[in-house]
């Protein structure tokens, strides 16, 4: 995308409301200078930038009916009252968190987040301040030939507990901007499962940003399948270190789609933790992305952390990019880290057929067998989503 | 054996794997009930007589032919070849992480009993079902719930070798060094179960090394294999023979080459 069209874009953006104004027009002015991504840089490497360009040139969905709120299985509207434990975040604090949105204090390239502050209209700002679990899910829905964005942000209090379901779905030429943060007070506990199912020429552009305080925990769950262009970023925070964190993310490319996952993980203090594990499966003559950096500076001694990138390439004609990589100056830290690509192995599909296990079941066992570690970590009430893709399908 | 009904016919066969040859011309004929041992050093073709008969694709047949109930099966798939009741239990099972073993097991039987014309049986139906049989091999339950063979140790993937061969009931069952790596309390619970399985219907083909499996389990016939041809057959005096002298003093010779 030339300059040109790129500046008359931002500057052709609609204001937000006016709780959103100055976040917006903040972004704008940071847009201006990222500028629009580029292949010379790493994280944007190997994106089809086309396609990318083609998201901005659809229109902004602005109305409100692709958000739909789920409190413990109850659908959230205006008037409902919130459930004990829960609040919505007013106006001034909201304003005030978001003058300084910087959740995460790094220099890492956010083109994505300061594109849905840019094009924003809608965000979901809740407290949760229970001890007992709370059931939150929330459902983004897209609006054919436009841009949806969307946010997200969740304050998780002292020794509070959520569990949340984020679904977010495409179709036909439709666009996301999606930008969840979540901040975890001492002591709190999060799982996050995120659900990505597109469908023909749909896009994402996801990020996940979490900010970790000292003993929480938080446990990211992820599924992507079916969209002709999406990265998401996934980037946790570990304020002191002295946390714990786990991503086990699942993606299924097919057809001619671009799927990507960038992880960015850093601690600042010792005894913090993180569990990786990022699987893939590739189809076709689609593509699968995955970088991934873990960045654990002197303060952060005693880190436990490993990343771990496995493939499964299902055909000739697909392509891997993995990319797990370990920033380490501590000295004292047990890391590691790895990629695998393979096929479905022959010796297996030999034994399964030998027990009379027809090919293509014993294939369908194998697949299910290399995502049966991500989906296992879904809750029950994902499989509800199971129709989308019966990758989602708990084996039973 | 009063019946004499043939199950396996196999006709001098030639077979080997990337242009390689390894079966010279094998002989071989097994009837109902009958259990047979093969015997023959490392490399004179056992175990490349049993994937052949089960169907491994890794292996081609240049000439000769098999034949189980009287019909030729050398063109059939692997699937179909256990479906129809040819089973090989393996000399090194393949460990398949995040496939249960359970699971595993109920889609293996529900292929096998649709072949019988028996109803499939649901996840319920084949728990109580698979609890009878895991005493027969006398393994633990909890390896259900694990991948299949996923850190079994060498024993405990022999026993859900004979597990899955109790679960399958095969007509005829080609056992690969199934005694191999077994203490001699692992070996007896095994033999034992393999004795439990053989009816007067069902053939049973030990290939080991060794005569202290055919201690535990009386073969009606012994076969040496020595490059790629059975050289000689005997009863079980011949393991016996082995056992004292070896291989060497056999003084095996080739008689078809």
């Amino acid at each position: 995308m030339n300059q040109e069209s790129y500046l008359r874009w931002i500057s052709s953006l609609e204001k937000g409301g006016k709780i959103l104004e100055d976040s917006q027009r903040e972004a704008k002015q940071s847009l201006e200078k990222i500028g629009f991504p580029k292949k010379s840089a790493e994280k944007w490497r190997y994106t089809n930038l086309n396609r990318l360009e083609n998201i901005l040139k659809l229109p902004i969905n602005t109305s409100k009916e692709s958000l739909i709120l789920k409190i413990n299985s109850e659908v959230l509207n205006e008037n409902y009252k919130l459930p004990n434990g829960i609040e919505k975040i007013n106006n001034d604090e909201l304003i005030a968190y978001l003058s300084n949105q910087t959740i995460l204090n790094t220099s890492y390239e956010n083109f994505l987040t300061n594109l849905n502050h840019a094009t924003n209209h809608k965000i979901i700002a809740l407290k949760i301040k229970s001890d007992k679990m709370i059931n939150l899910e929330i459902v983004i829905k897209n609006l054919k030939q436009h841009l949806t964005p969307s946010k997200i942000l969740i304050l998780v209090e002292k020794n509070a507990k959520l569990d949340i379901l984020q679904i977010i779905q495409g179709s036909s030429s439709s666009s996301h901007s999606n930008l969840i943060e979540i901040y975890l007070d001492e002591n709190s506990k999060v799982n996050h499962s995120f659900i990505a199912i597109g469908s023909e020429l749909s896009s994402l552009l996801g990020t996940v940003s979490i900010k970790q305080e000292e003993n929480s925990s938080y446990s990211l769950s992820s599924f992507q399948q079916g969209w002709y262009l999406s990265h998401i970023d996934q980037n946790i925070f570990q304020v002191k270190g002295n946390a714990k964190s786990t991503i086990k993310s699942l993606t299924i490319s097919q057809k001619d789609q671009q799927l990507a996952t960038h992880s960015y993980i850093k601690f600042n203090g010792p005894n913090g933790s993180v569990k990786q594990v990022n699987k893939s499966i590739i189809e076709d003559n689609s593509q699968s992305i995955f970088n991934g950096l873990i960045d654990v500076p002197k303060i952060a001694q005693k880190t436990n952390a490993s990343q771990l990138s496995k493939n499964l390439l299902l055909s000739e004609k697909g392509r891997v990019h993995t990319s797990p990589q370990l920033k380490i100056v501590a000295d004292d830290v047990k890391c590691n880290h790895g990629a695998t690509i393979s096929q479905l192995e022959e010796e297996q599909i030999f034994y399964l057929n030998s027990r009379g296990i027809n090919r293509n079941e014993a294939n369908l066992l194998l697949i299910k067998g290399f995502c049966k570690e991500i989906i296992d970590n879904f809750p029950i009430n994902s499989t509800k989503w199971s129709h989308l893709s019966k990758y989602l399908k708990k084996n039973k | 054996m009063d019946s004499n009904k043939l199950i396996l016919e196999i006709r001098n066969l030639y077979a080997g794997i990337d242009e390689k040859n390894i079966l010279n011309g094998i002989n071989l004929k097994i009837n109902e009930g009958e259990i047979h041992a093969i015997m023959g050093k490392n490399g004179s073709g056992k175990s490349t007589l049993s994937k052949i008969i089960a169907g491994d694709p890794s292996y081609s047949i240049t000439s000769g032919e098999i034949f189980f109930k009287h019909k030729n099966i050398k063109d059939l798939e692997p699937e179909i070849r256990s479906n129809i009741g040819i089973f090989l239990g393996f000399q090194y099972p393949i460990e398949i992480p995040g496939v249960k073993n359970i699971d595993f097991l109920r889609v293996s039987v529900n292929a096998r009993r649709k072949q019988l014309k028996e109803s499939e049986l649901d996840t319920f139906e084949f728990e109580a079902f698979i609890e009878e049989q895991l005493e027969i091999v006398k393994m633990d339950k909890a390896f259900l719930e694990r991948g299949v063979n996923q850190g079994f140790s060498g024993g405990e993937k022999k026993r859900n070798e004979i597990l899955q061969m109790a679960l399958l009931k095969p007509d005829i069952a080609f056992l690969d060094e199934t005694d191999s790596g077994l203490d001699i309390d692992a070996l007896r619970i095994i033999a034992s179960g393999i004795n439990k399985l053989h009816t007067p219907k069902k053939s049973i083909v030990l290939i080991t090394h060794y005569q202290r499996l055919l201690n535990e389990i009386e073969p009606d016939f012994v076969h040496v294999m020595h490059n790629g041809q059975i050289v000689r057959t005997g009863k079980k005096d011949l393991a016996i023979e082995l056992e004292k002298n070896g291989y060497e003093g056999l003084a095996l010779n080739n008689t078809g080459k």
